[in-house]
């Protein structure tokens, strides 16, 4: 009996000082300077197409995040703070994208906001959340008025509309063609771009644009039209939705013998082949990265760990993004705030080495908050399968 | 009296509309093949399917996987996205809607086109998960550039497609007019209770038209995969499309389905030719709001018959 009654105090004893040892530890914890984990933490933002027709971009741009955080956690975080990925579907649609963000503003806390949409999309992000100063930063949106003095907090890294045209014109005033059709799908990307390259190529070149709806499957009664007409010699596709990985096939059994031209380097990505087959020979199409390129040593070690985890090389508005996580990086170490106010204010005034070389925002009519990217490459595919490192060179055209 | 010589200009013109007519038959024939199984279901159960462009969406997969695992030809592709759309469309009726007609709701119409609108949007979220939102594509039977006329481009898989979609349509047809399964479609298109009351098995033909028009729905889906590819959202656009071409044939009517196909290809293309290419999809749904302005019940309504 004895045995029965001691054994029980006994536990209790040491239940109590364990109990109080974890009281005086916390207490301890709570007297000590705010350790890194206490500082608020560095959220991002993707809210982004999860599931529409540009998903994959969404998602890609969600793994970047992922392995951002990663990274920077295993360094002992931003300044200190914890990073984390926060993300959601847009659906494409400008609406959800809208609710969606402010969402992760208010629940999730998010620092910045990234990812990929649609130009006309994310300038409707942008507006309805001009008031929150949350910094929005773009990778890969063209739109020549995704950016601007209207809107502060919005900055970007890569290519646009105008800065492209004006590169592209060069090119095309160099080429042998005489007669060029612009197909551009009615989103704020293709209208003004088509817009844009109409404007600045040489009064001797002779350019018609089609616009056709971003999301249509089929082409051929109106490049049928063409091929009984005019014949261009060339056709710039400028589209983001299925219809451009359909157009290598559509264009020639039309009956048209133009060559084809992709205003951005959708023939990199993953489905290009597999859509093209064997009509993907002799593709030219605009690109930033070529053999003059060359990566900083930020943006090898970005390769190196994107490659290991994703087992292929970055696209090159990869490296963009990548660009953009570390610009806010730069800002919240300079800073040493996350508060949205204070980083849209320093992203101004950031300057750092980013994956092609040094990296700061311009001020300046037609480039507000933007980083401008370098030399524009021609590339061609000259055999089935061909990887963007391997395609031709047509031309390399300096800003 | 001599006739004027027809200038360049103008045969070029002329070209053009032949080549813009023929491709939109092309095409037409398969919007034929989307819509008459939609209309075919409200026909026999007043069911407006939502999911019906997931169905299409189903059959280009199937056929793209079926074509990768097993390097089948496209007809066997075919026929494999057929049995799948059938089984799938069999299946959403026995199990999900049945249940909605046998009980005693006051408006089932209305649960079943939410049950079909919530099984479509799971549909194409759970292909963007599982299958990735890539886009896919098979070699067609027939990839080549074909020449009709010595002025008439297209791919040879346009012509695969059409000449699909008008061999399941006469099959259809058949099925339709000549078997005891097609009176009874019929029957429960004209009337419904009077159709129940006379023995007809409504639930196991109500079965059989959404396997059909699963099929149907597949194929379409899968013929046309070489040529406009296969990703998670395909069915979207298809789902409106198949609706215009049942307001503008008729509800209930599969001839109306043909003819409504047809029509939406041709406004498809001509409208984008001679108005402008950058409204294509707005051209059926124009077509479709000027004949029910006329023809309320469209071309060829069928009024349901009074018990």
């Amino acid at each position: 009996m004895v045995k029965n009654i001691i054994e029980p105090v006994c536990a209790n004893r040491r239940k109590f000082l364990a109990g109080t040892a974890l009281v005086l530890a916390t207490s301890w914890s709570g007297l000590r300077p705010a350790a890194a984990e206490d500082k608020a933490p560095v959220v991002l933002g993707f809210a982004t197409g999860l599931s529409g027709a540009q998903a994959q971009y969404g998602r890609d741009n969600v793994k970047i995040g992922e392995l951002f955080a990663e990274q920077m956690n295993s360094q002992g975080g931003i300044d200190g703070r914890k990073v984390s990925v926060v993300s959601g579907d847009t659906q494409d649609q400008p609406d959800i994208a809208i609710s969606l963000a402010r969402r992760l503003i208010r629940e999730d806390g998010a620092t910045a906001l990234f990812g990929h949409g649609g130009s006309g999309l994310t300038l409707a992000l942008s507006q309805a959340l001009k008031s929150t100063k949350v910094p929005l930063l773009l990778s890969y949106i063209w739109g020549n008025s995704n950016t601007g003095p209207s809107l502060p907090s919005v900055y970007r890294i890569g290519p646009f509309n105008a800065y492209v045209a004006t590169l592209m014109a060069k090119y095309l005033k160099q080429s042998p063609y005489k007669n060029i059709v612009i197909l551009a799908e009615d989103t704020a990307y293709g209208t003004d771009f088509a817009k844009d390259l109409s404007g600045k190529v040489d009064a001797g070149l002779k350019v018609e644009t089609i616009p056709f709806q971003a999301k249509i499957q089929d082409l051929s009664p109106v490049l049928g039209k063409l091929a009984s007409g005019t014949q261009p010699d060339a056709i710039i596709v400028a589209g983001n939705y299925q219809i451009i990985y359909s157009l290598q096939n559509q264009i020639p059994a039309a009956g048209l013998k133009s060559q084809i031209i992709g205003a951005w380097d959708y023939p990199t990505t993953p489905e290009f082949w597999e859509t093209a087959g064997k009509n993907g020979v002799g593709v030219i199409y605009a690109t930033f990265t070529g053999p003059s390129v060359k990566l900083t040593a930020t943006g090898e070690a970005f390769r190196a760990s994107y490659a290991a985890k994703f087992g292929r090389d970055p696209l090159f508005y990869e490296y963009f993004l990548w660009d953009c996580l570390n610009a806010l990086r730069k800002a919240v170490t300079d800073s040493k705030s996350v508060d949205p106010a204070v980083l849209t204010e320093t992203l101004a005034k950031v300057s750092f080495e980013g994956t092609t070389g040094s990296i700061h925002f311009n001020q300046e009519e037609g480039a507000w908050n933007q980083a401008l990217s370098g030399t524009l490459f021609m590339k061609q595919y000259t055999e089935v399968k061909q990887t963007d490192a391997a395609a031709k060179v047509v031309a390399e055209i300096a800003p | 009296m001599r006739r004027p010589k027809s200038s360049p200009k103008s045969l070029l013109d002329m070209q053009t509309a032949v080549q813009t007519l023929i491709l939109g038959t092309a095409i037409g024939g398969v919007y034929a093949l989307m819509g008459v199984g939609l209309n075919l279901i409200f026909g026999v159960m007043r069911v407006a399917n939502f999911a019906h462009g997931a169905l299409y969406m189903i059959g280009g997969y199937a056929a793209y996987y079926l074509t990768l695992a097993t390097g089948a030809p496209m007809p066997v592709a075919v026929i494999g996205a057929m049995v799948v759309g059938g089984c799938v469309g069999y299946f959403v009726n026995a199990i999900l809607l049945r249940p909605v007609y046998r009980s005693r709701l006051e408006r089932p119409s209305e649960f079943t086109l939410i049950v079909t609108f919530a099984l479509s949007l799971m549909a194409t979220s759970a292909a963007a998960v599982f299958l990735t939102p890539n886009y896919r594509k098979f070699e067609g039977m027939w990839p080549d550039t074909i020449t009709l006329f010595g002025f008439v481009s297209m791919s040879g898989d346009r012509a695969v497609a059409f000449v699909t979609a008008l061999i399941l349509l006469c099959a259809l047809l058949w099925l339709v007019h000549f078997t005891d399964l097609g009176r009874g479609w019929r029957a429960l298109t004209q009337n419904r209770m009077g159709a129940d009351i006379v023995g007809v098995d409504v639930f196991r033909l109500a079965n059989l038209a959404f396997a059909t028009s699963g099929a149907l729905a597949a194929a379409a889906g899968a013929v046309l995969v070489p040529l406009y590819l296969a990703y998670p959202t395909m069915g979207e656009s298809v789902i409106v499309k198949s609706f215009v071409i049942v307001v503008l044939g008729g509800l209930g009517s599969i001839a109306g389905s043909l003819v409504g196909g047809f029509l939406l290809g041709w406004a498809e293309a001509l409208g984008s030719v001679y108005i402008g290419s950058g409204y294509t999809d707005i051209y059926g749904l124009v077509i479709m709001l000027v004949v029910l302005l006329f023809l309320p019940r469209g071309l060829f309504g069928i009024s349901e018959r009074e018990v």
